[in-house]
């Protein structure tokens, strides 16, 4: 099978790339910059941006399915940085692959399409609601999720696969924060990081969405999202100390209460908007709230439906970041 | 007579001006909107036998098929209609036809020109159920006013339609009788006042006021259901004229037929009757249901402590009949017993043995009496002071007696010495014989006895006699050693003898029912074998749990009379009981005014003997027990006295008890027992009701005062024993050393003299049995497995406990005569109806024994499900059997955590934990949706003392250690997601042990949510 991946370059696209290729597919990708897997493995590399149809049709000629993992994430944003990418990069997506008669299209999303503030226990995939997701990046992501699986049919296949919380050795949007900020002497949890949430390890989400891209024939499967972790929810707290002790720190967690890490958001909130600054503050109020509101899920739909399962437990997660923080020149 | 199906009538305009003279039109019912299939509704114009034609409008579900295999019929009561039952009638099983019938006058039946009386609604129903051709086996149902009504149905039916096969009858909330002491219900008195009355039928009052007690969870939709045939005053004159027929005095025109009904109850026979109860109601409370039941008693009953008076609105009470139903059918009681595996029948209360000694005859044979009535029956302790008698003071002792004995050899004041009786000892005689089980006869009791249980088990050997050795003492505690009181043999029997006196003196009958709010201590223990011996039924429930439990206890328990200490009085009366409420001294006042009376009758003269009594038989029911309350409501459970006697003889037997052993009853049980035992027993200074008050030195003084053997205490002692052991250690280490220096004898080792320590009443750690064997080094160390309903059924010791590393706690192999099988739990741990003995299937647990609990007390239900397979009796615990026949416990059925890969026990993870850590506990509980649960642990030793958040949790090392030993015990299970510390985890009061892991589960769900958890 061929396979165009979007987003290649990042943690979870590569790890895709990767996955294809192990499991015998031929590869082809779309992003901005060379990802670096071109050299080594035998991927045709397509620069360009999702704005852009043709590069976008170019990238996809010939193949049998896509999967769409580029997007823009983050924090903080506005809600039409966030649509250009995730909302109108998809429906070219969906646009082109309808022209050149692409049959399957996996689509990358996110539980958090789905969250409305609520702790998730034992939840299964509920429909993407954009009007109370919790951040302009989650209704982005919603209202992309709402339209590939709307567009499912016959000539289109689709599905969308809701990896919660990936991370992996080279992750620079969990792991590397809490590392500097355990180094630093500044790790904090909220409420004593008591809440329990589900992660995936890249190799786990990777392995689930090119499962679907073969599952995403069969009719239980396509037109539905699936979320997708590794089944061993965590607390907050023990996530924490986990990802700090693989690189070598022995981290003491700093317990505030909530009242106060939501005083702490809002005040770092409002001076980064004041003072114009693009990158993400260190604490905002949605991060508060996804620190200190359970999210796990029921995985046993998903793992029948897309006869998958994870092959790596957290503990040997945990213990493949250890290695590569120690073979990491350290920084 | 004809029946037809309901068509519109259109008879509103009744020349008398009476709304519905002919009867309602159903067809303009709004059934759907009520919530009643349209197609039930009927009417049937049915003429009675003095030719007049009354309308009747019933519901009536047809089964499939064309013959009904049964038919149950339902009699509504005031001021309700057929719409009562409608909940009834949705869960009827397809081939049971169900007739709900509206009586004349109410719901949309004819409004009847004149007041209806009791015997015109029999004939009524007669007729109505003549005109149907009802035939074949009918069942039938009747709430409040209608069970009069229909037990009058019932009678004429049994003598007068034989083509009607009556199959069983199911009262709800009724009564046939008021009972004396009480007058009428206070709602129905004020309802007949001449100024109340009037309001019945004017207004809706009365309608809604009982729709609002009597069922307060009623919907709006469901409070129109009742109303829609009473809207308008005309349509309520029968309320009126129904609560004018209750016969509250003799010369009322019904009295007669209420009373023919009352005496037709008992000739039922064996005809199954159920009664369904609800704690709750203001109108027939527990004094009628206790009249029921004297009148009727084999009746099955189920009392919802927390039931509304109209319970056929209550969600358990459909099923729950429907449930009797199907078991009637079966063959009911019958079929139970005939379906129970063989090895298990002799353990039927009806197959043990006649020549079974009763519960008191080793008391009697110790204290060196004979049970033969003698000429001169008079008591020895006639001029006691009675008064003296209350418990806290040191117990006034009969007849001659040795002063009691002080504890440790040091000085104590003396106990009040025995007052004045005859110095012969031939004098020391009980006032009324006491009857053998099964054998009125005069038995020499001090022959060796008959033998207990059936022939083929060894026999059983002599008591010895003994008069003045203690039978009992009590310690209490006290600065220098304590004081230990003694009471001998004799004194028990005879202060028994007295309280026995007292009781029949008092008026008590054979299967009454007798509280026994007394601490532990000879008047206790007297006053049970006193009970047991005038066939009364004792009823005990612990009164560590509190009084709202013991108020709810004693009313489920609807006992007739109370033996209680002073302070429980106040409580007894607000129950209202129909008997007495008397002390222990009371009962003994009662005793010698029967005495002096029959003295005054003169020595020529034959005594005013009351009636002899009638001993009771091995089947009859002994005591109704409580359950503590920690696994779930109390409930009361029953033992006959051959359930009691088997009790004793595994105990016997299996602990090779002998006459020089004492128990030392840190074990409530343990301190009733002793005396039917046959052996002497010493309870030390605690509160037996809180374990965990025995400490060290208690359990010394206990020892040294009695030389004491057999120790059965809760974990929760032994642990307080633990705790406080080494100063008492660090004493006899000095009087040793002291000893030795002044070359006397050295002191005796504070335990040395006890042989087997038994731990129970809740899972027992390793470490604790290691180190309660080493404070004893000359004791075994054993824990038995068992519970109130059944006690012991296996048994491990310290070695078996020290090798055992599994999927649970190892209990042991069961005693002789228990059988263990496991219901198998499926994948959404639900345990199966099959049992099932092959080696590590896990399920609920399900025991055989010959002490066995009889059942549990007026909650049919709950007994009909624990009993279910028959023969069996469910313990609610889940375990599986080993390769060598022994069971592991792995938690309560309520406990089992639902993953998604199928039901997680917790305890043997919490055995792992323990074993891969130094915590000092931990609970093993899950959280999330059923069937994708996720394994918890919960630890104590935080701040506080409950539960409590902390943010701390064990290192990441001792995590990983715990998560690979849970991981070896159930491989394949979800693995432990978090270990949580809290304050301290939630025990039962009882054992001080049990942790309570659904408490434990709500916790770490909220705190695992997050937010404010």
């Amino acid at each position: 099978m061929r396979v165009l991946v979007t987003g290649a370059r990042g943690l979870l696209g590569s790890a895709i790339v990767a996955r294809l290729l192990a499991v015998g597919d031929e590869v082809r990708t779309l992003q901005r910059r060379p990802s670096g897997l071109a050299r080594p493995y035998d991927v045709v590399e397509t620069l360009g941006d999702l704005g852009d149809p043709s590069a976008v049709a170019q990238a996809m000629r010939g193949c049998d399915a896509i999967v769409h993992s580029a997007a823009r994430v983050g924090l903080t944003g506005s809600w039409a940085q966030f649509a250009a990418v995730n909302v109108m990069g998809t429906r070219t997506v969906i646009g082109q692959a309808r022209r050149n008669g692409i049959p399957r299209l996996v689509y990358v999303s996110s539980p958090s399409v789905a969250h409305s503030g609520q702790p998730l226990i034992g939840a299964s995939a509920e429909p993407a609601d954009p009007e109370h997701t919790r951040s302009p990046y989650a209704q982005s992501k919603a209202v992309a999720e709402q339209t590939v699986l709307a567009e499912n049919d016959e000539a289109l296949r689709t599905v969308a696969i809701r990896p919660h919380l990936v991370w992996g050795p080279g992750d620079m949007q969990l792991i590397a924060p809490i590392v500097e900020r355990a180094r630093a002497g500044r790790l904090l949890v909220i409420d004593a990081g008591h809440a329990l949430i589900d992660t995936t390890y890249v190799d786990n989400a990777a392995a689930a969405i090119v499962a679907a891209v073969r599952a995403v024939d069969e009719p239980e499967v396509n037109g539905r999202a699936w979320v997708v972790s590794n089944g061993e929810p965590r607390t907050v707290a023990e996530i924490f100390t986990r990802i700090a002790l693989a690189a070598g720190l022995r981290p003491r967690l700093r317990d505030v209460s909530l009242g106060t890490a939501l005083l702490g958001a809002r005040a770092a909130q409002r001076w980064w908007a004041l003072s114009r600054r693009q990158d993400d503050p260190p604490l905002t109020t949605f991060l508060v709230e996804q620190l200190t509101t359970a999210h796990w899920f029921d995985q046993t739909q998903t793992r029948a439906a897309l006869d998958w399962s994870p092959e790596v437990s957290l503990a040997e997660g945990f213990q493949r970041l250890a290695v590569w923080f120690a073979e990491r020149p350290a920084t | 007579m004809t029946t037809t199906p309901a068509v519109p009538t259109g008879t509103d305009d009744d020349p008398a001006g009476v709304s519905w003279a002919a009867g309602a039109d159903p067809a303009g019912v709004p059934w759907r909107a009520v919530g009643v299939d349209p197609a039930w509704s009927r009417i049937a114009d049915v003429t009675d036998p003095s030719g007049r034609t009354h309308r009747w409008h019933l519901l009536d579900r047809p089964a499939d098929g064309d013959q009904p295999a049964l038919t149950v019929l339902c009699v509504h009561g005031n001021p309700t209609w057929s719409y009562l039952w409608r909940g009834l009638i949705a869960q009827a099983p397809p081939d049971v036809r169900v007739l709900a019938v509206d009586q004349l006058g109410m719901g949309l039946s004819e409004r009847t020109r004149s007041p209806r009386r009791l015997g015109q609604r029999i004939d009524d129903l007669l007729s109505l159920t003549d005109a149907l051709d009802l035939a074949g086996p009918v069942i039938v149902v009747a709430h409040d006013w209608g069970g009069p009504v229909a037990l009058g149905w019932v009678a004429q039916v049994r003598t007068y339609r034989p083509e009607i096969e009556l199959a069983g009858i199911c009262l709800l909330a009724t009564a046939v009788h008021q009972p004396d002491h009480l007058g009428a219900p206070p709602l129905i008195r004020l309802a007949r006042l001449p100024a109340v009355r009037p309001l019945l039928t004017a207004t809706p009052l009365f309608l809604t006021a009982t729709l609002r007690v009597g069922a307060p969870e009623l919907t709006a939709e469901e409070v129109a259901g009742y109303r829609l045939p009473y809207r308008r005053a005309a349509h309520r004159r029968a309320i009126g004229d129904f609560v004018a027929d209750i016969p509250l005095n003799r010369r009322h025109g019904s009295a007669a037929a209420l009373a023919a009904v009352a005496a037709s109850l008992t000739s039922l026979g064996e005809l199954p009757v159920l009664l369904l109860w609800g704690g709750r109601d203001p109108v027939f409370g527990d004094a009628h249901l206790r009249d029921l039941c004297d009148r009727i008693p084999h009746a099955d009953v189920h009392r919802y402590a927390d039931g509304h008076h109209l319970l056929p609105e209550d969600p358990r009470v459909p099923g729950d009949i429907w449930r009797w139903v199907a078991w009637v059918r079966d063959g009911g009681a019958g079929a139970a017993a005939a379906g129970a595996p063989d090895d298990a029948a002799d353990s039927a209360a009806a197959g043990a043995p006649d020549d079974l000694p009763p519960l008191w005859a080793a008391l009697l044979v110790r204290a060196g009496m004979s049970p033969g009535p003698r000429d001169n029956p008079v008591p020895a302790a006639a001029g006691a002071d009675p008064d003296v008698a209350e418990l806290t003071q040191p117990l006034p002792i009969i007849g001659r007696s040795p002063e009691a004995r002080i504890g440790t050899g040091t000085a104590a004041p003396s106990a009040p010495r025995a007052p004045a009786g005859s110095d012969d000892p031939a004098d020391v005689e009980l006032t009324q014989p006491l009857p053998m089980l099964g054998d009125s006869a005069d038995v020499e009791l001090t022959q060796p006895l008959p033998m207990l249980g059936d022939s083929a088990q060894p026999a059983r050997r002599a008591w010895p006699v003994t008069p003045t050795a203690p039978a009992l003492t009590v310690m209490r505690a006290g600065r220098r050693g304590g004081r230990a009181v003694e009471v001998t043999w004799r004194d028990l029997a005879l202060l028994m003898g007295e309280v026995r006196a007292g009781l029949i003196a008092l008026g008590v009958q054979p299967g009454q029912r007798i509280a026994l709010l007394v601490p532990p201590g000879a008047e206790l223990v007297a006053t049970l074998y006193a009970c047991w011996s005038v066939g009364a039924v004792a009823v005990l429930t612990d009164a560590g749990s509190g009084v709202p439990v013991l108020r709810a206890n004693l009313a489920a328990a609807g006992v007739h009379h109370a033996v209680a200490v002073r302070r429980a009085h106040p409580l007894l009366r607000m129950l209202r009981l129909p008997g007495h409420i008397t002390t222990v001294a009371g009962l003994r006042r009662a005793a010698a005014r029967a005495a002096r009376t029959a003295r005054a009758a003169g020595p020529d003269r034959p005594p005013a003997q009351p009636p002899a009594l009638p001993p009771p038989q091995p089947g009859d029911l002994a005591v109704v027990v409580f359950t503590s309350g920690s696994t779930g409501p109390a409930k009361g459970v029953r033992y006959t006295h051959a359930q009691v006697a088997a009790t004793c003889a595994v105990l016997q037997r299996h602990y090779r008890i002998d006459d020089e052993d004492v128990l030392i009853a840190a074990f409530a049980p343990w301190a009733l027992l002793g005396p039917a035992l046959g052996v002497a027993s010493v309870i030390p200074a605690m509160d037996l009701t809180r374990p965990a008050t025995l400490t060290a030195r208690g359990l010394a003084q206990a020892v040294a005062a009695t030389r004491g053997t057999l120790l059965w205490a809760s974990p929760a002692a032994i642990r307080t024993i633990l705790a406080t052991v080494e100063p008492l250690l660090a004493d006899h280490a000095r009087a040793t050393r002291r000893a030795i220096r002044r070359g006397r004898p050295v002191p005796a080792d504070p335990f040395g003299s006890v042989r087997l320590v038994l731990i129970a009443g809740a899972p027992v750690a390793l470490s604790l049995l290691e180190r309660a064997g080493a404070l004893a080094p000359a004791a075994q160390v054993r824990t038995p497995y068992g519970m109130t309903e059944a006690l012991p059924l296996t048994e491990a010791d310290l070695r078996d406990v020290r090798t055992a590393e599994g999927d649970g706690v190892l209990v042991g192999a069961p005693l002789p005569g228990v059988t263990v099988a496991v219901a198998p739990l499926d994948f959404d741990g639900v345990p199966s109806l099959t049992p099932a003995t092959a080696p590590g299937v896990s399920g609920e647990i399900l025991v055989r024994a010959p002490h066995m609990r009889a059942g549990y007390d007026r909650l049919w239900s709950v007994h009909n499900r624990a009993s279910t397979p028959a023969g069996w009796h469910r313990t609610g615990d889940v375990g599986h059997l080993d390769e060598q026949g022994r069971l592991w416990i792995e938690g309560r059925l309520g406990d089992v955590i639902r993953t998604a890969a199928g039901p997680v026990t917790p305890v043997g993870i919490e055995q792992a934990a323990l074993r891969a850590s130094d915590l000092a506990d931990v609970a093993c509980v899950g959280v999330g949706p059923a069937g994708t649960q996720q394994v918890v642990l919960v630890t104590g030793g935080g701040p506080g003392t409950g539960l409590g958040r902390h943010p701390e949790s064990v290192s990441p090392e001792v995590l990983d250690a715990i998560r690979a030993a849970a991981a070896d015990v159930v491989p394949g299970a979800p693995g432990v997601v978090a270990l949580l510390r809290t304050g301290a985890l939630p025990v039962d009061t009882r054992h001080g042990a049990k942790i309570d892991r659904p408490a434990v589960a709500v916790w770490a769900a909220g705190v695992l949510s997050g937010r404010g958890g």
